[in-house]
């Protein structure tokens, strides 16, 4: 891959040239939280962040959208989508690990044309960072990325080692030349230094040898609804998890009662009703029966159906909880049971 | 510049289609017949049995529906919709001439190559007859490639059983047979049997050959698959039609997932065989 | 052309603020006016000729013989029922003293449309959806949907006695949003896990007392239901 040096001096500037011709997404403060937001000239880019409340899923298949117009005698016409060229800046590799999984669902398969166009309208401007207690992404594999970026940018002191993963990522170097410098070797001895340490970081720690496997095998364990007593079912481990991505389709009606417009919402497979189908039939009736089905999606089913966990061990799922569930423990304790099972 | 690099169709456009006719099956519950408008989409659809479509009410929204007709006989294509919520009850609505929207079709639909040459035992519960229907017919138009056929039958009472002049027709048929029981009835008026659909077992031979499909009501499954295996029905050799939440019917939305399967996509026709390893199948 | 929908709209013991929503719902009242014929808003005008009904909107909870005749007067005549803010869907603050029970105590209610006061936009989206012929949708979600949907700071896991995961969604997550903690104004989601939030806030350091005045403050007959069983 190729490899140039961004002076850390330089990216303030090579932000602003980026604004110019694309729409800027950047980490920002929001109140106490980070979050990607529309850069702007008097923006305070965060660069040193552990994760953003919202993943960049927002950007791709938005909380909110409308998929059709409708009226009666006209069909179902199709809202245009932007085409404006858009860079997202300062990905972690969890957050892009979560952009591969959700590719292989919009794009494999029937493409989802909404997903699509705004996935080929979006550079992907990675960026490094370093793990605090709830992050695991080293034990999923998902803490390094080597591709699905166009530019990545490991933070190395005065300077940013860059990696081009994309001719379009190349093409933003070619055009801002005057603020790169080329590869050193005593910067290539830092970046190794750095992926040491930082490995070395992590306290937050999962095994997933076998897990799939366990998962299957503790289907009926009493894990699910004792840890399903904390769970407040409100879906903020949903909505922030880069790769959960379920959604309702419905239609909102205009007040002339016929014209209108066809949504989709996201939504949370722990909401009671989710499974519920017309004619009263739940078909995950109890809480823990839920909470099972979101940790199987992610650990087993998913490991099945993809060959690739869901899970990208970013820990928004649990910094986030508010009842404090720990998904890296409830997952241990699974594991735990299963092998004192066999002692007995 | 060339087709191939033709935008891809958007998945979630519903084609415009136009209601022929309705019919009154039971109280609740009417049979849709529904032709595309545009004459390339009519020609262009083809389906399995077994096969849904989702259907568009212009501001009601969309739900998935099993297809009631088969592709023997194209034209028409039937729905067969029993009113139990919001989105039923606008259909029911409608009137000849009336548009909705149609995507499809989707699933997997019944495996109707596998069970050429074998006995074919469909078991059917409520409307769960609409989906069977179409493999019926199928059946029927292809019947030289099938064995004995036979079809059990429960509805809950009398003016619940969907397609009594079909079924009394299809009955005369020397090479089907075909056995209808209700939940709770009157013997004198209905001159058939009375009781659970899983009674009518004790009935019928099941040779070593024989594939099952299945469409009944969410909590039945357990019941006749017992059944089923009690008469030494192979458990890859049984196929369930299985009901889940759908909003997006193209493996998207997740609402339908079942262990690692979406019901949309990889179903709705389970064998019992995946059912026993995705634990809340059935 | 189809008929107007028949329309009527009536309080019982309430403070009418949700009538008043409608009321204040300017840019769209001429158009909601034009189409439906409004039998009854005796709040809005004076001749209200009573009779059948297509809907009737009805807020308020039941507190005295006379709520309980017009409520049993009103689904007589109604085809459809909706019960309009957090009074008449939970029976809100007068259940809580014992004073007021919510309407589906005593009829059928169709649908709901909870808050204190309700949602202009939900009000809008119930009336339009009505106007096609529907029933409403309902909305799955509670408050920390659309709370987490901006990317707000979770009030709840600041300390904060915050009846966001136990409360019905559709505000827009509207007292978060200004970190206030949300107070449970829109009633019960549809699944309040009312033991755990009471265990989170026990640790946080409240007392079973404050914990209970907040939580079963706007829907004290959810919380009786769901949040009295030991944790």
């Amino acid at each position: 891959m190729r490899t140039v040096v961004l002076p850390g001096s330089n990216l303030e500037e090579f932000l602003a040239r980026l604004a110019v011709g694309h729409e800027l997404i950047v980490p920002q403060k929001s109140g106490a939280s980070i979050s990607f937001a529309a850069y702007d000239p008097s923006s305070e880019v965060v660069v040193e962040y552990q994760r953003t409340l919202l993943p960049p899923k927002k950007f791709f298949l938005p909380p909110e959208e409308a998929l059709f117009d409708f009226a009666p005698g006209e069909g179902f016409r199709q809202k245009p989508t932007s085409s404006e060229r858009r860079i997202l800046f300062g990905l972690h590799p969890c957050d892009i690990h979560g952009l591969r999984r959700l590719d292989q669902v919009f794009l494999e398969g029937y493409v989802d044309t909404y997903y699509q166009a705004q996935r080929d309208r979006t550079l992907i401007i990675g960026l490094s960072c370093l793990p605090d207690e709830m992050c695991f992404c080293n034990s999923m594999g998902t803490d390094l990325v080597t591709d699905h970026f166009d530019l990545f940018l490991t933070d190395l002191g005065d300077n940013y080692l860059v990696e081009i993963g994309s001719t379009e990522g190349n093409d933003l170097i070619l055009d801002n030349e005057d603020l790169f410098a080329e590869t050193s070797d005593i910067l290539l001895r830092k970046y190794k230094v750095f992926l040491a340490t930082r490995s070395n970081l992590f306290e937050q720690k999962l095994d997933t040898s076998g897990l799939s496997n366990i998962l299957a095998l503790e289907w009926d364990s009493s894990h699910w609804e004792e840890t399903a007593k904390d769970c407040l079912a409100c879906g903020r481990c949903s909505m922030t998890c880069p790769t959960c991505y379920c959604f309702t389709i419905f239609d909102e009606v205009n007040l002339d009662g016929a014209s209108g417009s066809r949504c989709r919402r996201w939504t949370s497979c722990l909401y009671k009703n989710y499974a519920l189908v017309a004619g009263g039939h739940n078909f995950r009736p109890s809480r823990g029966a839920r909470l099972r089905q979101r940790i199987m999606h992610k650990h087993k089913d998913s490991v099945e159906r993809h060959g690739i966990s869901a899970c990208v061990g970013c820990g928004r799922c649990q910094a986030h909880c508010a009842a404090g569930i720990n998904f890296c423990q409830v997952l241990t304790s699974l594991r735990g049971e299963s092998s004192e099972s066999i002692v007995g | 510049m060339n087709q191939s690099l033709a935008k891809v169709q958007n998945p979630y456009q519903p084609s415009r289609a136009k209601i022929v006719d309705i019919r009154d099956l039971t109280p609740d519950t009417r049979l849709f017949q529904v032709m595309l408008i545009d004459p390339k989409e009519r020609e262009q659809f083809t389906y399995r049995p077994g096969q849904f479509c989702q259907i568009s009410v212009m501001g009601t929204g969309e739900i998935p529906i099993s297809i009631s007709s088969s592709p023997t006989r194209p034209g028409l294509l039937e729905f067969c919709i029993r009113k139990v919520g919001r989105s039923t009850s606008s259909l029911h609505r409608l009137v000849p001439t009336d548009e909705i929207g149609i995507r499809g079709p989707y699933g997997n639909g019944f495996p109707v190559e596998y069970m050429q040459g074998k006995d074919v035992l469909i078991i059917a519960g409520g409307v769960g007859l609409a989906p069977v229907r179409s493999l019926l017919y199928y059946i029927l138009d292809n019947r030289d490639q099938f064995n004995q056929v036979t079809l059990l039958y429960g509805a809950r009472s009398l003016q619940d059983v969907l397609f009594p002049a079909e079924l009394q027709t299809l009955e005369q048929h020397r090479d089907l047979n075909i056995l209808v029981t209700l939940d709770r009835g009157d013997t004198s008026v209905w001159p058939y049997r009375v009781g659970l659909v899983t009674e009518l077992f004790s009935e019928i031979e099941v040779a070593k050959n024989t594939v099952a499909a299945v469409c009944v009501p969410p909590v039945a499954y357990k019941f006749v698959t017992k059944e089923l295996l009690a008469k030494k029905v192979a458990g890859e050799d049984i196929f369930m039609s299985l009901e889940r939440k759908m909003h997006c019917g193209i493996g998207k939305c997740g609402c339908c997932a079942v262990g690692s399967k979406y019901c949309c996509q990889d179903g709705p026709v389970f064998s019992y065989w995946d059912a026993l390893n995705l634990p809340d199948m059935i | 052309m189809k008929a107007k929908p028949r329309i009527g709209i009536y309080g019982l013991t309430s403070c009418a603020g949700d009538q008043l929503v409608l009321v204040n719902c300017e840019d769209e009242l001429l158009t909601i006016l034009e189409a439906v014929d409004l039998r009854s808003f005796v709040m809005a005008h004076s001749d209200n000729p009573e009779g059948e009904l297509d809907v009737a909107f009805v807020e308020g909870a039941v507190t005295q013989e006379s709520d309980l005749e017009t409520l049993k007067d009103v689904r007589s005549r109604a085809q459809i029922l909706i019960a309009i803010g957090t009074c008449a869907v939970w029976g809100g603050i007068p259940y809580l003293s014992g004073m007021g029970t919510p309407l589906s105590d005593h009829v059928q209610v169709d649908y709901a449309i909870p808050g204190c006061p309700i949602e202009k936009t939900q009000l809008l989206k119930a009336i339009a959806s009505l106007l096609r012929g529907d029933l409403p949708l309902s909305l799955p979600h509670p408050v920390c949907l659309e709370c987490t949907i901006r990317e707000n700071n979770c009030l709840l896991q600041a300390g904060e006695i915050c009846c966001g995961p136990l409360t019905a969604g559709g505000c827009n997550a509207r007292c978060p949003s200004l970190n206030r903690a949300c107070f449970g104004c829109r009633g019960a989601s549809h699944d309040p896990n009312y033991v755990s939030a009471r265990q989170i806030l026990e640790k946080h350091g409240f007392s079973v007392n404050e914990v209970r005045q907040r939580l079963a403050l706007f829907s004290g007959k959810a919380y009786e239901k769901e949040g009295t069983q030991v944790g």
